[in-house]
């Protein structure tokens, strides 16, 4: 094992642990959550109320040591709510910018789709390009700006789905299920200790395990894991056929292909590896692929899934070895 | 019934309608079967091809097949409706339905399946054009009538059938009008049916089905489909009743056919009475003292038989009357008390369902006597059972048919099964006596089926000779994939991935703990090497080696 395996695999596994201080279980999520933010991309967060979508983004803030920010989307909410807005300051005669909560490292939109589709368009230049642009004034946002927006997947009265372009600005879907019996056993017993998720991160008990800067070094160790040119190419080959199926009407996009190829990478790193293998694309095909493709509504009325799709092309697609 | 005019003569289309009603009511169940034949599996059939065609996401790729099997199906139809038909005309003609002959039966298929398919494109026609409507419908109603395969050409049959549909205008009009009402009519009383049972079996049984949750469940395709086919089912025999009958008296203006039916009919309703005066003449010569003894000419019936015939008579349902009531004794069993007599009853009633049951594998037992063409049983008579004659000579035939058919298939299944079986023998003769070229290990596409597991072996050890690690690495993976799947603890698949086969493993080795370590140990080893392209040198291998060797041995 190289040095810089190593080195991942400490950090990382350093966070893993603070982590853990406040998330009881759901190691899947928060590696999920951390692959989003490795690669610099954003996240779709969708779970039933209660299963702390909120305080997930707020731990990974404290432990990789970021700002953390939240709006909670509502059908009133304007687009300068979000990125802020210029207010005559009577004083120095002058127009004052007053920054939006865009202005962050975490940003948690929580429950995306009870705004209206302008407002949670306000979020796609601050998603693609990292700047946001107010009175025809483009302003920077932080280079670690990562977006995490939450979903309920039961309600739907009064909601506005997700375009498909704002959608496919989501490297992947992050479903996060209830706990496990055991898990939600020590969460009780944590609550009657005083011990209660939130308390500890209130507390200040969550370390971080990341300098200022180092998120950004982090980052870049990324381009250093190795992906073959057959691996390329075998990714490719399930996005394609994603657009080649008969049962779905909005196959994946080039964005896909690109997201699929970053999640690998991170997926590698955070299991210790420099190099891809087949199942780090087999494992995220679903999280990247799924939010993405459009069924055909015969193929719906017929009891298919886009998961069902997913696998079955996952199935029939040669894995290079 | 009211009395029938003369030959030639129109008959109101009341009448006419009356008429086909007391037919159908003494219509054989023979017939009404041969009916359900052609009907339910051509109703199930359309039910079939309205649903998946209207609600099937999968439609298109289902449509010229599913069109092929309703093309068949509604050539079945056709036929069995000439059969319904055929017996309607016999009953008519108060004669015995002809037999069916292959030859008869192949002809009357060949012309249904040639003329009746028309009416798709006809009668839409015609209904549009209005006028022409009732020929029209008549024509192909006819052509179930007269396409029974007796005619002697196509064309014949054709020119009957049209000849028929054009006598009595008039009449054929009414008929429409009339037969159109009934069956609104009846498509009411199958809508109400169907909208009122799912509620009575909720109020009655607390039955709940989709009707019942909402109203807007009705207003689907399927249902009114279903309910025109059933409304369609239940005017069908009327109708087929109808136009045999125009068929009949139009026929019977140059045959006479009406006339000797007639006569038919008298005769066979005159027989009883005619014994029952035989018999009354020398009752009544002995009533009377003074009238002189008459002696019986030489000849008559003997006096035994005499009274054998009258007590038949007698003995008929529409006689009884005259008979004497009996005073019923009570007999010895009476007295055996109401338990014993329930389970006597009981008994009795086994023996009646014993006797019937008897009764009917006998008659089954002849029929098929008959049909292989084996000796007849003693004491069987063709008239002991003639009226299933009729009926039973298509079935024998198609059911030849379908024998003949089963049998050819099962003999084209053994061939090719043989055939086969021969072939992969021959194949792996070849694959024994010549090696299988080794695969290229540079490309991707190789697959560890390709080969058996020593081949993979010794083709690794064939690259670590040459310092090709990397290769040497790929191919002892690869055997150790093949030795498993040898082994049937994995199930290759071109879309698995080596944790997918780690996985599999793991499920499969509670016999063998051993083979996971191993296993996984190789696979890492050769992922870093294949995939990250992380040096290998004869040490890894070595090791690699090792994991085989552990793998083979577990």
């Amino acid at each position: 094992m190289n040095p810089n395996e190593l080195a991942w695999q400490e950090t990382l596994a350093r966070a893993r642990a603070e982590i853990q201080k406040v998330i009881i279980g759901q190691e899947q999520v928060v590696d999920l959550a951390l692959m989003a933010i490795l690669t610099g991309q954003h996240a779709l967060v969708e779970g039933v109320p209660g299963v702390a979508k909120t305080l997930l983004v707020r731990t990974l803030a404290a432990v990789l040591h970021c700002q953390f920010a939240r709006i909670q989307f509502t059908p009133d909410l304007m687009p300068s709510d979000i990125t802020g807005t210029n207010v005559f300051n009577l004083q120095r005669n002058e127009f004052t910018l007053i920054k939006g909560p865009v202005f962050t490292d975490f940003l948690l939109a929580d429950e995306i789709n009870r705004a209206p589709a302008k407002t949670q368009a306000a979020l796609l230049q601050a998603m693609q390009e990292r700047a946001v642009t107010i009175d025809r004034e483009t302003h920077a946002l932080s280079p670690n700006f990562t977006v995490f927006a939450t979903q309920n997947p039961i309600e739907y009265e009064g909601t506005y789905p997700l375009p498909e372009a704002q959608k496919d600005r989501f490297m992947l879907k992050i479903n996060m299920a209830c706990p496990g019996r055991e898990e939600e056993l020590t969460l009780a017993r944590r609550m009657l200790q005083g011990e209660a998720p939130e308390n500890v991160l209130a507390r200040g008990e969550v370390h971080p395990v990341l300098g200022p800067n180092e998120l950004q070094r982090l980052r870049a160790a990324m381009e250093a894991i190795t992906v073959r040119d057959e691996l390329v190419a075998y990714l490719l080959d399930l996005v394609r056929a994603t657009r080649e199926h008969e049962a779905l009407l909005a196959g994946a996009g080039p964005r896909a292909t690109q997201s699929l190829l970053l999640a690998s990478r991170a997926s590698a790193a955070l299991a210790g590896r420099d190099f891809v293998t087949p199942d780090d694309i087999k494992a995220l095909a679903l999280p990247v692929l799924e939010h993405r493709l459009v069924l055909r509504p015969e193929f719906e009325i017929e009891g298919l899934t886009v998961r069902e799709v997913i696998e079955r092309i996952l199935q029939e697609t040669p894995v290079p070895r | 019934m009211a009395a029938r005019p003369k030959t030639g003569q129109e008959t109101g289309a009341w009448q006419l309608l009356e008429e086909a009603l007391a037919l159908l009511r003494r219509l054989p169940a023979p017939a009404w079967a041969s009916y359900a034949a052609g009907v339910v599996p051509f109703v199930l059939g359309l039910l079939f091809f309205w649903g998946e065609m209207s609600q099937s996401a999968l439609a298109e790729r289902h449509l010229a097949t599913a069109a092929l099997g309703m093309a068949l199906l509604f050539v079945w139809l056709k036929a069995w409706q000439a059969v319904f038909c055929d017996a309607l005309l016999a009953l008519q003609g108060c004669q015995a339905a002809q037999n069916w002959s292959l030859h008869r039966v192949a002809r009357m298929v060949i012309l249904q399946a040639a003329v009746q398919p028309w009416g798709f494109l006809a009668i839409p026609l015609a209904l549009v054009a209005a006028l022409p409507f009732a020929w029209v419908w008549a024509f192909f109603q006819n052509l179930s009538v007269v396409g029974h395969g007796h005619q002697s050409s196509l064309r014949a049959t054709v020119l009957e059938a049209w000849r028929c549909a054009c006598w009595a205008p008039r009449q054929n009009h009414y008929l429409l009008s009339l037969l159109t009402l009934t069956a609104l009519v009846v498509l009411l009383n199958w809508i109400s049916a169907f909208a009122l049972v799912p509620y009575l079996l909720k109020a009655w049984l607390g039955i709940e089905t989709w009707f019942t949750r909402s109203s807007v469940a009705y207003w689907n395709l399927t249902f009114f489909a279903t309910v025109g086919a059933l409304t369609w089912v239940t005017m069908d025999p009327l109708m087929k009743a109808v136009y045999t009958l125009r068929c009949f008296y139009t026929q019977a203006r140059t045959s006479g056919a009406d006339i000797k039916a007639e006569l038919r009919r008298l005769q066979s309703a005159f027989t009883p009475l005619w014994l029952l005066w035989l018999g009354l003449l020398p009752l009544g010569a002995c009533a009377s003292e003074n009238t002189p003894q008459i002696t019986p000419p030489s000849g008559s019936l003997p006096a035994a038989q005499l009274d054998q015939a009258l007590d038949r008579t007698l003995q008929q349902r529409e006689f009884t009357w005259r008979m004497p009531r009996v005073e019923t004794k009570a007999s010895a069993g009476d007295n055996a008390g109401f338990l014993s007599a329930f389970f006597e009853e009981i008994a009795a009633t086994i023996d009646a369902w014993w006797q019937g049951v008897s009764l009917t594998l006998d008659r089954f037992e002849r029929w098929l006597d008959r049909l292989l063409g084996r000796r007849r049983l003693p004491g069987w008579t063709p008239d002991s059972d003639g009226v299933q004659t009729d009926w039973l000579s298509p079935l024998r035939v198609i059911l030849v048919l379908l024998l003949g058919v089963m049998l050819f298939v099962l003999v084209k299944w053994l061939w090719r099964r043989h055939r086969q079986r021969l072939q992969t023998a021959l194949a792996g003769q070849a694959a024994v006596e010549t090696p299988a070229p080794r695969p290229d290990l540079q490309k991707e596409e190789v697959s560890p089926a390709l080969l058996p597991e020593e081949e993979w072996l010794a083709m690794s050890r064939d690259f670590a000779a040459r310092g090709e690690w990397r290769l040497a690495l790929r191919a002892l993976y690869l055997s150790a994939l093949a030795g498993l799947a040898r082994r049937e603890l994995l199930a290759l698949a071109r879309g698995k991935s080596n944790r997918e086969y780690v996985r599999e493993l793991a499920r499969k080795t509670h016999q063998h703990p051993g083979l996971l370590e191993p296993f996984q140990g190789l696979m890492q080893d050769f992922e870093r090497v294949w995939y990250g392209r992380h040096a290998a040198d004869a040490q890894l291998y070595q090791r690699c080696e090792e994991h085989l060797s552990h793998l083979q041995n577990a």
